[in-house]
């Protein structure tokens, strides 16, 4: 089966040979390098399409590149300002009307007008004129995370109550499942305090780590990897189009052995040019590792567009959207890098943190990865399944062509369980997404809101599940059961690994706790009404809704 | 002339019908609505990390204090510890949220204070939120002391003279939409179609219905501008609808008119640069070549203030920007036309 699957490989290379004659090899590296030179360019000026933005009128002018200045007395800059024509006026102090640009413009000139007295007070008096300088350190501690759910949505509200629900939450009597972190070597720190390589800022500078600086930098390391693969899905739904597929799929070679060689000559490559990212940035080769997931995943989500899209501009937007998706996914997180525990649902976070000379448990490394792996595998899957002429060649939109491909996994009731489980990573993806994306809405709708989607994305997931099974025509009643057991125990699995590694407050453990009976009613509720699927999942989630608002008003 | 044109326009009007069909049209618009999703998390982000008391975010920290700082401790009122290793004890259980470090104050030289904060917490943005504001009232203190002044002093006031308190931080917003988002949502747009319009000129030749459309009267000319015309009106239809998405969502749209205009015509320049890749011959390597070439010119538009992402950000936020620029890029719809020409080769190839 190996060799087969080298034989395809050897296959695409051939085609790949082919397409790509010198001349265009020569116009591919010609691109890559004018990319590298104008991304170095763009490093170096920063960014400046924000130059000119504000208008500022008055007898002082600035001398900053956001600012245009006019001349004018005072008195007629005021006049400006107030007509609109200027978004500021500087004068002795700064004149700005009640509207978003004038109020932008009036922070930006104040923050620019301290820069350089900042800048004017080191001229005239040196360093003494800046007394304080803070360097910061951040230790671990294994408190109870005080972050609790409603915390982490109600950003907005006062402290106080963000007080009252840290405790709330916070649960008192916590067995660490692993070592506890190793004694605070304070004499080692504070020899540390005085070394050279600390770095020391002013108050004014003072503010909470940001990494957005290294996001750019970690982008490297996934971005060839963006190409390698987009050109495998191109080339593999050009074989479907042009029914080489089909002719392959005629001989013994098992279909997922048949993607698989289709990607082993791109996979190399992207492993080979995270390998050169990390020589060139002078980083150590282990950041594949944490690259990895995400390039398997993401290959795999190609590949099974790939089979089932209908037209090639389908693929496009397939490829645009996933693309955009699974960098959200992977960065957002990140931003956040140290400061709040969410952010270790990424491999970039732990990337980033490993480069920074922490070291990354295999704990952690397995909660931000897993999925990633697990999702690889089931897209790889299902890939497979839909590579049969009647799926990948049909005209059903994708999500029927889910169920189709579905249907071919399924093929007893107890599978309904196994296929309910491999769902929770697509589950958390989804809805990690949608709080990342709903919470910055005010907290009276984002709450309500998010536990609306959230009943029909776990739904969704677990009616296309139960439909697959009724085009199989399995048992409708045993396979609901199934799925809901399988969905129940995929989510208590997530639980039990989270509270074992405090993950609780990411997953919403208190939220997604929910009994058996939830999932099991729910399914059923929408096998009765199967005939009219529609209608039948709305009912299951609207009583899913129900029981999460409830819950949540409860805790609440 | 007028039947030509008229055939030009079905083939246009085949492929939107076909986008329709797909419904790659509302994925189009649910891209879009990603992009903006993602700009306000990236805002809020932003704001937490920058600052944080204006995300709301800020608030009361416990701070334990070790060390010999009279000044410092008078400002920081904090919960105080005779060693090192007592306060991080408390530290670790939770007592504090913060624990800080100045072995001995200097009234005249350099004060090096040490800050340890919890990892991993949202109380490491509350304290260090609230750790500034007293380490700058400390700085001001100790700049008094010696005869510095400590702020510009510059107050904001109305048009009608009154106080007004603009929060530190509050044009990052401001920016973040004007700079970042609606640039981004012009570049999606053009690179969304005119990566769909390459996939309607190579769908053709590799399914071999070009040959048909080839046995048609139409020119390989006529057939590329009719799938140029279809894009072009892909990009009239959506360019308008983030404005409107924007506009819905409290966004002050300045220009509204010059923003489309200078939107599209920043379309038809990817399209003129898809129109070259398509010389490639099939999907994969056109694919490849173009978003190389996206990927070459997107950080360079941010670089620059007179490019289409800075002058689309200064007339959209209703700041004074080049007229002579918008011209220029204008003229990116005149060239689409020998952009056909040139696509037309791998056209007249299959011939």
């Amino acid at each position: 089966m190996i060799m087969r699957l080298f034989g395809v490989s050897r296959l695409e290379l051939r085609k790949s040979r082919k397409k790509y004659s010198k001349s265009l090899v020569i116009v591919i590296i010609l691109l890559i390098a004018v990319a590298g030179f104008s991304a170095y360019i763009s490093a170096l000026e920063g960014i400046k399409s924000d130059s000119g933005l504000y208008v500022v009128a008055g007898p002082y002018s600035i001398n900053e590149r956001h600012f245009v200045s006019y001349y004018a007395p005072i008195n007629k800059a005021i006049e400006l300002v107030r007509e609109g024509k200027a978004d500021v006026a500087l004068g002795q102090f700064i004149i700005a009307r009640s509207s978003d640009n004038s109020l932008a413009a009036a922070d930006e000139l104040r923050a620019a007008i301290q820069r350089l007295f900042e800048e004017e007070l080191y001229k005239k008096y040196g360093s003494k004129a800046f007394p304080v300088f803070i360097s910061v350190e951040y230790v671990k501690r294994e408190v109870g995370y005080q972050i609790g759910v409603k915390e982490v949505k109600e950003k907005g509200k006062v402290s106080e109550e963000k007080k009252k629900m840290g405790r709330e939450v916070k649960k008192p009597v916590r067995t660490p499942a692993a070592q506890p972190e190793k004694p605070p070597e304070v004499g080692e720190r504070i020899g540390r305090v005085i070394g050279v390589q600390e770095e020391y800022v002013t108050p004014r500078n003072f503010s909470p780590p940001n990494l957005l600086g290294k996001l750019v930098y970690a982008f490297l390391f996934i971005l060839p990897s963006y190409f390698a693969i987009q050109v495998f899905s191109s080339s593999l739904i050009e074989d479907k189009t042009a029914k080489k597929l089909d002719v392959l799929l005629s001989t013994p070679i098992l279909p997922i052995s048949i993607l698989l060689g289709k990607f082993l000559p791109y996979f190399i490559i992207s492993v080979l040019s995270v390998f050169a990212v990390s020589v060139l940035l002078g980083k150590s080769l282990i950041a594949i590792v944490y690259v990895l997931p995400i390039i398997l995943f993401f290959a795999a989500l190609q590949a099974f567009f790939a089979v089932n899209a209908r037209s090639y501009k389908e693929m496009t937007f397939f490829v645009i959207s996933t693309s955009l998706i699974v960098t959200a996914y992977v960065f957002i997180p990140a931003i956040f890098a140290g400061t709040i525990p969410v952010s270790k649902v990424s491999p970039i976070t732990l990337m980033l943190a490993s480069f920074e000379g922490e070291e990354v448990s295999i704990r952690d490394y397995l909660f931000a990865t897993f999925q990633f792996y697990a999702m690889a595998v089931v897209l790889y899957l299902m890939a497979a399944k839909s590579l049969t002429p009647e799926i990948a060649h049909s005209s059903k939109s994708i999500p029927e062509k889910i169920v189709m491909a579905l249907s071919r996994l399924i093929t007893r009731e107890w599978c309904a369980f196994f296929a309910a489980m491999a769902a929770i990573p697509f589950v958390f993806m989804v809805e990690f997404m949608l709080l990342s994306v709903l919470f910055v809405l005010p907290p009276d709708y984002s709450i309500p809101a998010f536990i609306g989607v959230v009943a029909v994305v776990e739904e969704s997931f677990k009616a296309s599940i139960l439909l697959a099974a009724g085009w199989r025509k399995l048992s409708p009643y045993a396979s609901a059961i199934a799925c809901g057991l399988g969905f129940f125990a995929g989510e208590k699995l997530i639980v039990l690994l989270n509270v074992a590694t405090q993950y609780n407050t990411l997953l919403l453990a208190q939220f997604f706790l929910f009994p058996l009976a939830l999932h099991i009613s729910t399914v059923l509720l929408f096998t009765l009404f199967r005939s009219k699927p529609v209608f039948a999942l709305s009912i299951a989630s609207i009583t899913h809704f129900i029981y999460n608002l409830t819950v949540v008003m409860l805790l609440a | 002339m007028r039947k030509l044109l008229s055939q030009i326009l079905a083939i246009a009007m085949k492929d939107l019908r076909s986008v329709a069909k797909e419904r790659t049209f509302l994925m189009a618009i649910g891209l879009q609505l990603f992009v903006a999703m993602f700009a306000s998390v990236l805002t809020f982000g932003l704001l937490v990390l920058y600052n944080p008391s204006y995300a709301g975010v800020g608030g009361e920290a416990k701070v334990g204090f070790v060390g010999d700082a009279p000044i410092l401790e008078s400002v920081l009122k904090p919960v105080k510890y005779d060693s090192i290793q007592r306060g991080m004890e408390d530290f670790k259980s939770g007592k504090i949220d913060a624990l800080v470090w100045l072995p001995k104050e200097n009234v005249n030289s350099t004060n090096f204070v040490r800050v340890y904060l919890p990892k991993e917490e949202i109380k490491a943005i509350q304290a260090s939120i609230f750790l500034k504001e007293k380490f700058v009232e400390y700085e001001k203190r100790l700049r008094e002391m010696r005869g510095i002044p400590s702020e510009s002093g510059l107050k904001i006031y109305s048009t009608d003279l009154e106080s007004i308190n603009v929060p530190e931080g509050a044009s990052v917003p401001f920016k973040l939409i004007y700079v970042v988002l609606v640039p981004l949502l012009m570049l999606t747009t053009a690179a969304t179609v005119a990566g769909m319009f390459i996939d309607l000129v190579t769908e053709e030749v590799e399914s071999k219905t070009a040959l048909v459309l080839l046995a048609s009267p139409l020119t390989p000319t006529g057939i590329i501008t009719g799938k140029i015309i279809a894009a072009i009106l892909l990009s009239l239809a959506l360019t308008p609808t983030w404005m409107v998405l924007l506009i819905l969502n409290g966004v002050e749209m300045h220009n509204p008119l010059l923003v489309a205009l200078l939107a599209i015509a920043t379309s038809a320049m990817f399209i003129c640069v898809a129109c070259i890749a398509i010389l490639t011959g099939d999907r994969e390597r056109a694919q490849l070549v173009f978003s190389l070439a996206v990927i070459a010119m997107v950080p360079l538009f941010f670089s620059s203030p007179l490019s289409p992402a800075g002058l689309i950000t200064r007339i959209a936020a209703g700041s004074p920007f080049e007229a002579y620029a918008v011209i220029a890029y204008l003229l990116s719809l005149v060239a689409l036309y020998p952009s056909a020409l040139v696509a037309a080769r791998v056209l007249k190839a299959e011939r």
